[in-house]
Order: structure tokens, then C-alpha cells, then sequence
């Protein structure tokens, strides 16, 4: 079931193991095949002396004889020091069963290798949390993934994720915004799983995100550098998620999706599934309301996490994203103007318009819009186009 | 071989004078001589365009048949296109020709007499026809009356659009107030059916009428791009351009092969330029307005002539969040990350930087549409508006958008409260340094509006701070 357990891992192990992975057309499942209890240096060695595959035991779905041959030829070109060194020089750890740092060390589903971009030694670092979801998410689900990121970094969470478009992108994006503001070592920091190479960023629009990622945190993948992603590799790079992390949350989903997967994963290893409840007429919600029916846990503030994580709410009060002593700007407070207590009153939906503020809350304009902006300066609310979202009071520090 | 010719680069229409002078001078009982006529338009490396040469053409002729004295034309200018008929005809940009012509008096067609007698006020002579300007200076008529301007007519006067009927949108009218007044560039994103449009059209009507000079620039440049004149002779209120999003980058910019012609945002120079729909406008095209923003000019420059004419326009752009239009907080969004990325794209950083007032509009509650709440009339904001703009004048200013940096702490003081939230602001990381010059500016006009010339107070830079909302929620880092 697992890999075999090696002491210390020897540098022709590693090799070995490096090199399979470069075998193209060879995915977990048919490494697990190959391998059949044997180490990964008498796999790689026994796969260049043609003696296996034995032909005792029957070859997966889809494995035709001439695609072992291929396999065979593939493995008498490589050389797996120099595979290593290749890695090594670009900066990438390569870690393996056995390893110190080697996060996987229960998991059900191990990847073989593990290449790291970043720091190896956040894998093991707990908590952590996965944010996922869907690519085709809604602004408000975009700004939640965020939220809950830069909230659960400043907690000292690390956040896991797979950098997608849409949550993904918004959770790492989130992260990075707290880890880069609080002291060093107090916080939570990023990490990303992907699919491909980690010379391949994909999607390209998040280039410069996943180097932010890799600088704070940690970009890992199963996949040596050079490597596309195909698609077989997304829903296999999913189960990395859900293996790093002690609780999976799902922002949005639709009724399908890698999300899902993910979820599976985590069921299969017993590690806990929250999700955000949304609207019943918003399709990016229909995954993760159906998530809720069958007996994820709801996710209504930050706090719901950190009570699963088992952290109390006093740790993440000691957490300070920012200081305002430095500021003279008046800290807007509910308690002794009434116009302060009507907005926030008023925002205890979420989000609303300033024209509907300055409707409801009886002030001018102007008289809301000093309001609005010093809570806005206090990082109390944000602006984004004409709303004003509130970043509620119960989150434990608010972007 | 009796016949004329003209040389000196006339273009087609301007050749076509032969035909119509010689008519014309027949019709009007005057003779034509059997010999050859050469009429030499000069400078002749400058290419001569349209009939407005007809009536010169035609006095010349007289002049050197001797039906007509050379004294009597000494000094004269003469601008008109005749008909076969000998009657004198309306030209396209005479009130620009008219302003080339040296000083003196001048003979227009009596339709267009009013436009120049505007411009040249005392030197224009208005005629009907041929006959009446050869009985007038041979002395056999009566001499020919001065040209007067007519009085404003009201009715030339864009319809004035009732900002009251603009239901809600409570910051957006405040942001269309501000920027009437202070002459801010102003970006408004929003879904299709927000009521953009609605508020960008009643932009004008809030704004002054044009001075005497500004009137006369503005009726110039309408004069060339053969726009209609109101009868009065000049345009007095500020103009308001349209243009679609498929216009070419030399319909809005100016240009042209044989002539260069103004563009719209020279026709919108003194007034306002709407752009709708502005993520579909081709990005070279919008690229192409950066430079007139800068200068308030335009540089048109073609392999036989080059240009510059004035670009001073208000900027007043609309487009919708995304592709799909439904990116707002609570609505579902069909696109993705990328395709959002790509549609702000189009407005390139240094171009959204010229908008200082960029605010999101929603559609209004369906029960404001109904409701009967009285909104504040076009009159009643159109007169802080007024206001605004004289305490700005009386800072040596047009409006208070070309107040410069340096001015700012002289001119734009802030109160202690003001320079508090702005710092807040600003070590939040919400704001850049220019952003905060540019907060400073729009909150200068947000307190010239309440009609006074006092310090910044808090209040100001807060609505200052919530108009410069970020348009476009791009996730990235």
C-alpha cells in the first residue's frame, strides 16, 4: 500500500525515483503497479534490465505491450544523479519518502516524489488548511476565498491551494497579502500544489502570483520540471491537497468540479470538509449547498475554522496584521455616534451600496462618506466600486 | 480660344468655379469677355479646396473687364459660393475663413452673415446674390448693410436634460455634479441598463455657457467640420460628442487624405466627450487620446500638411465591468479571471490615471423608479455648479482639474480631521502619492461646490476618496 519505509534514503533511491517520474505516460497508479512493493532503485533497475513488469502480475487498463517497451527504452536514457543535480540547480528540493520534511507520511496515496520550489520545511508545519473552488466563481465568492486566506494567515495558518483562476487564485492571493504584512514566523503562509512542472506555471495569468507563493511559502507538484499538464494529472494533483491539509474548505463549487475531488480525498482520509453556504439560485453554490445537505460543516466566519482546528480564539487575537498607533485619524466607534452604528448596523448583510446606506441610515452623503472612509481606513470596510463590504467584526483582523 | 482656367492647386470643387462664375456673372446681366481668363489662387503651393472662392473669383473678373473699378474692391474681402443663378451661397467653415481673411470689411452670404458679424464684428456685410454686391460697389444700388448678430435664441440651445429625472443614484449624480464643476475626467462602469448614458447626457446642461472666446474656438472648429451653426452665429453652450465605438482613430482624432478635417475630440474641445461603451472602443484608438488629455491640443500630422488643433474636451467614459456586464458583488459573473483581466486591460494604466472620478453605477431600485421623491433639479445644481467655477476662476483657473501639484498646499489647505483620514488612507495602502494629489484636487471642488473657499475639511476628502473607487475587481497581486 505505501511506499516502502527507507531509513535514509539513499542518494540512487532518490534517483531512482526522480527518474520514474520522468517516465512519460507513467502516472501513480501505474507506479504502484510497476514498483509492487519493491523499492524505487530495484523498480528503476529492474525496468532497465527488461525484467519488469513481471509477468506474474496482470497490467493495468490500457497498458499495452508496446507501451512497456517504450517505458523500458525511456528508463535505460535517463541518468538519475543527473536528473537530481538538474532539479538542484534550479532550485528545486527534491524531497522523498523517508525524508525529514516528507509531509506524506500516512497518506493512503503517496506521491512517489515530491519537487518543491520554496521552503520544504512549511510542508510539515501544521495546521493547514486547503481553500478550493470553483474557476467560475462570483465577485462575492472571489472576495470570501481572500478574506478567509489573509484571516486564516494571520491566525498562523498556512493556506493550501491549487492555484486555479477564480478561489484558488483569490485564497492564495489573500495569503499572501497577510503573510506579507505580519512579522516573520507569526503567520500562515501559502501553498500552492499544481499539476505540472514547476517550470510550467499554469495558468500564465498567475505568474507573478505563484512566484509571490514560492518567495513566502511553497510551490510543490509531483511532476518534474519540464512536465505539461496534462489533464489526468489535475484530479491526481488534487489528492495532494487534501493530504497536506487538516481541514478542506469549498468557497464555491458547481454541481461538478475538481473541487469535488478534492473533497473525496479529504472524506478518504478523514480529514474534515467545510463549506461556505450560498444563495440556492447561484449556480457557483450548487456544489457546495449540496456539499452542506450531506453533512459538510458550515462555514459562516472564520471562527468556525479555528473551532475544528481546535485553535482558540485568543491566538488569533494576538495576531496583529497592522498597527494604527501611528495613525491620528479619529477610530470610528459604534458606541457614541449613532450615524456609525446605523452603517454598520446596515452592513451586517455583507455588503451594500453607499446609495442604500446613505437611504437607510438617515445621514447626507457626505456625512456617510466620512464614516464609511474612516472605517475604511481602519481596515473596518472596503470599497469596491459603489459597495462597501464590511470585513465583520467577528473575523479576527480585517484587511 | 475664349475659356478659364484656374491654377494654384485648386481641388475638384474649387476647379468647378469656371462654371458657375461664368453662369453666375451671365444670369446677373453682366458680360463675359471673349478672351482667355487664367485666375491664379496663390500661394500656389497651398492646396485650394470648396467653392467659398466663387464671389472673389467673380468680383476679380468684373475688376479686369472693367465693369467694375478696382478702388471699389480695394480692402474688401469676399467669401460665398455662387450659384448658376448669380445667387451667393452658404460655405462650409466660414467662420474660420472669415477669421483668415485680413482685417477690413468682408462680403458672406447673407445665411451666414450672422456667424461672422460674430466673429468680426462691424466688418461683415451680408449679400443674396451677384447683382446685389455689383450695384452695391459700382454705386448704380443701395450700398450693402453691416451683418449683425442675431440675439441668442434659446431654442438654439441644447434641450436642457433634467437631472431630477435621474431616479437614485445618489453618488453618481454627486460624481456628475463634481465633475461639472470642477472639470474632472470622469469613468463610470456599470451594467448595461445602469442609467450611464442618462447621466453623461445631462452632463451639459449643467455646465456654464461658453465665453465670447471659447465661443468663438468652439464655432470655428464646428464651422470647418461643416456642422450646423445655430442662427444666432455662435455656439455658446459647451458641445457634447457621441462618437460610437466603431469610429475610426481619424474620425476621433482628426485627419484625413486630401484635407484635414477636425475629429470629434477636437469638436468636443470646450465641451464634453462621451465615450460609451469604452472597453469596445479599439485600444490604439483610446491610446490615441492619451497625448491631446495631456495637451489639451491635437498634432495631426499627414505627408502633405500637418495640423494642430484644440483637444480641451471633458472625458466622460463609460463600460461595463466585464464582458458578461454582471461582475458586481452578489450577481453572477460568467467570466473568468482572465477574460476580467483582459476588458480592464483596455483602459491602459496612464489612461485610467486621467479619470480622477471613477465611480461603479448600479441599476436604481425598482421602487425608486416608481417612487415620486423629488431629486434635485438640473437649475438648482446647475447653479453651484456656476458657483464652483467662479471661486475657481478667481484662482486664476479654467476649473480646478488643472490645478497643479505645487499649488495644491497654497490653494487646497487641509484641515487637520481632512489630513488625518488622508493618511490613514493612505499608510493602508489604499492610495498612491498621485492619488492622493488627485483626491486633493477632486475634494478642492467637492468644498467649492458649498460655495466656499475654506480649507478641506473631512468630509470633502471622504467623498473625494469614495469617487475614486477601484472599477474593475481583478484578482491579482
Amino acid at each position: 500500500m505505501s511506499a516502502p519505509f527507507v531509513e535514509r534514503p539513499s542518494d540512487n533511491e532518490r534517483g531512482a525515483r526522480v527518474a520514474l517520474s520522468h517516465i512519460e505516460g507513467v502516472g501513480p497508479a501505474r507506479l504502484r503497479w510497476l514498483m509492487a512493493e519493491r523499492s524505487a532503485e530495484a523498480t528503476f533497475e529492474g525496468l532497465r534490465s527488461g525484467t519488469i513488469p513481471a509477468d506474474d502480475g496482470a497490467a493495468p487498463r490500457g497498458v499495452s505491450v508496446a507501451a512497456v517497451q517504450a517505458w523500458q527504452s525511456a528508463a535505460r536514457a535517463f541518468d538519475p544523479i543527473g536528473l537530481v543535480e538538474r532539479h538542484r540547480d534550479a532550485g528545486i528540493e527534491v524531497l522523498i519518502p523517508g525524508d525529514d520534511r516528507w509531509p506524506f507520511v500516512d497518506d493512503p496515496e503517496p506521491p512517489s516524489v515530491l519537487y518543491v520550489w520554496g521552503d520544504p520545511g512549511r510542508l510539515r508545519a501544521r495546521p493547514a488548511v486547503a481553500i478550493i473552488g470553483t474557476r467560475r466563481c462570483t465577485d462575492l465568492g472571489r472576495s470570501i476565498a481572500s478574506d478567509l486566506g489573509a484571516d486564516l494567515a494571520a491566525a498562523g495558518v498556512d493556506v493550501v491551494s491549487g492555484l486555479a483562476l477564480g478561489i484558488d487564485g483569490a485564497a492564495h492571493a489573500g495569503t499572501v497579502r497577510a503573510a506579507q504584512r505580519g512579522s516573520v514566523g507569526a503567520h500562515g503562509v501559502p501553498i500552492a500544489v499544481v499539476a505540472n512542472g514547476l517550470d510550467r506555471v499554469s495558468p500564465r495569468f498567475h505568474r507573478a502570483l505563484t512566484e509571490r507563493v514560492a518567495s513566502l511559502g511553497a510551490v510543490i507538484s509531483e511532476a518534474p520540471l519540464g512536465t505539461n499538464g496534462d489533464r489526468w494529472r489535475f484530479p491526481a494533483r488534487n489528492r495532494l491537497i487534501a493530504g497536506l491539509s487538516d481541514v478542506v474548505i469549498v468557497v464555491e463549487s458547481r454541481t461538478k468540479g475538481g473541487a469535488l475531488i478534492t473533497v473525496d480525498e479529504a472524506i478518504e482520509r478523514g480529514v474534515p470538509v467545510m463549506a461556505v453556504p450560498g444563495s440556492i439560485r447561484s449556480a457557483s453554490s450548487a456544489g457546495t449547498n449540496r456539499l452542506l445537505a450531506e453533512g459538510a460543516i458550515p462555514l459562516c466566519n472564520v471562527d468556525d475554522v479555528l473551532a475544528v482546528l481546535n485553535l482558540t480564539g485568543s491566538m488569533v487575537g494576538q495576531q496583529q496584521l497592522h498597527d494604527d498607533s501611528g495613525s491620528t485619524s479619529k477610530v470610528p466607534d459604534a458606541r457614541d455616534d449613532p450615524l456609525t452604528r446605523a452603517v454598520l448596523a446596515e452592513l451586517s448583510t455583507g455588503s451594500v451600496s453607499i446609495d442604500s446606506l446613505v437611504r437607510v441610515s438617515g445621514g447626507s452623503l457626505a456625512e456617510v462618506m466620512v464614516v464609511v472612509q474612516r472605517l475604511a481606513a481602519h481596515g473596518r470596510v472596503s470599497q469596491v466600486g459603489s459597495t462597501i463590504l464590511l470585513a465583520a467584526e467577528a473575523w479576527p483582523q480585517p484587511r | 480660344m475664349p475659356g478659364m482656367t484656374i491654377i494654384g492647386m485648386p481641388d475638384a470643387s474649387c476647379r468647378e468655379a469656371t462654371d458657375r462664375v461664368r453662369a453666375a456673372v451671365l444670369s446677373s446681366r453682366l458680360s463675359w469677355p471673349s478672351t482667355k481668363l487664367t485666375v491664379n489662387l496663390s500661394p500656389s503651393g497651398v492646396r485650394k479646396t470648396g467653392a467659398g472662392f466663387d464671389l472673389a473669383i467673380a468680383l476679380g473678373i468684373l475688376v479686369v473687364t472693367e465693369q467694375l473699378a478696382p478702388e471699389s474692391v480695394r480692402g474688401l474681402g469676399a467669401l460665398g459660393e455662387l450659384g448658376l443663378d448669380g445667387s451667393l451661397r452658404a460655405v462650409t467653415g466660414i467662420v474660420a475663413l472669415a477669421h483668415a481673411v485680413p482685417a477690413g470689411r468682408v462680403i458672406v452670404p447673407d445665411s451666414q452673415g450672422s456667424s461672422v458679424a460674430a466673429v468680426r464684428p462691424g466688418e461683415a456685410i451680408s449679400a443674396r446674390s451677384l447683382r446685389e454686391v455689383f450695384d452695391a460697389l459700382s454705386g448704380e444700388g443701395a450700398p450693402l448693410a453691416l451683418a449683425s448678430t442675431n440675439p441668442h435664441d434659446p431654442l438654439d440651445d441644447d434641450p436642457r436634460l433634467e437631472l431630477g429625472e435621474v431616479r437614485g443614484q445618489m453618488l453618481a449624480r454627486r460624481a456628475l455634479e463634481i465633475a461639472a464643476a470642477g472639470g474632472h475626467h470622469l469613468l463610470m462602469v456599470g451594467p448595461a441598463g445602469a442609467g450611464k448614458s442618462m447621466l453623461a447626457s445631462r452632463l451639459p446642461s449643467l455646465l456654464p455657457d461658453l465665453d465670447l472666446d471659447e465661443s468663438v474656438a468652439v464655432t470655428k472648429v464646428h464651422s470647418v467640420a461643416g456642422q450646423r451653426i445655430p442662427d444666432s452665429g455662435l455656439l455658446r453652450r459647451p458641445p457634447f460628442r457621441a462618437p460610437h465605438h466603431g469610429a475610426s482613430a481619424v474620425a476621433l482624432i482628426g485627419g484625413g487624405s486630401q484635407t484635414i478635417r477636425p475629429g470629434e475630440i477636437s469638436l468636443a474641445s470646450g465641451g464634453v466627450l462621451f465615450l460609451d461603451e469604452m472597453g469596445e472602443f479599439p485600444v490604439a484608438v483610446l491610446e490615441a487620446l492619451r497625448q491631446p488629455l495631456e495637451e489639451g491640443v491635437v498634432r495631426v500630422a499627414r505627408a502633405h500638411a500637418s495640423a494642430v488643433m484644440p483637444a480641451r474636451f471633458q472625458l466622460i467614459g463609460a463600460m461595463n465591468p466585464c464582458p458578461c456586464g454582471e461582475a458586481r458583488p452578489g450577481h453572477s459573473c460568467r467570466c473568468n479571471d482572465v477574460a476580467r483581466a483582459r476588458y480592464a486591460r483596455r483602459l491602459s494604466g496612464p489612461l485610467l490615471d486621467r479619470f480622477d472620478l471613477r465611480i461603479e453605477v448600479e441599476p436604481p431600485d425598482p421602487q425608486l423608479l416608481i417612487g415620486t421623491s423629488p431629486h434635485e433639479t438640473t437649475e438648482v445644481v446647475a447653479r453651484r455648479v456656476m458657483t464652483a467655477r467662479e471661486i475657481a476662476r478667481a484662482r486664476g483657473l479654467r476649473c480646478n482639474a488643472e490645478l497643479a501639484a505645487r499649488d495644491l498646499d497654497a490653494m487646497a489647505p487641509l484641515t487637520s480631521d481632512a489630513r488625518a483620514l488622508l493618511e490613514a488612507t493612505l499608510l493602508r495602502g489604499l492610495l498612491s502619492g498621485r492619488g492622493v494629489r488627485r483626491v486633493r484636487t477632486v475634494a478642492r471642488t467637492v468644498v467649492d461646490l458649498s460655495g466656499c473657499d475654506g480649507p478641506i475639511d473631512e468630509a470633502a476628502i471622504a467623498t473625494a476618496l469614495a469617487l475614486r473607487a477601484t472599477p474593475f475587481s481583478v484578482v491579482g497581486v
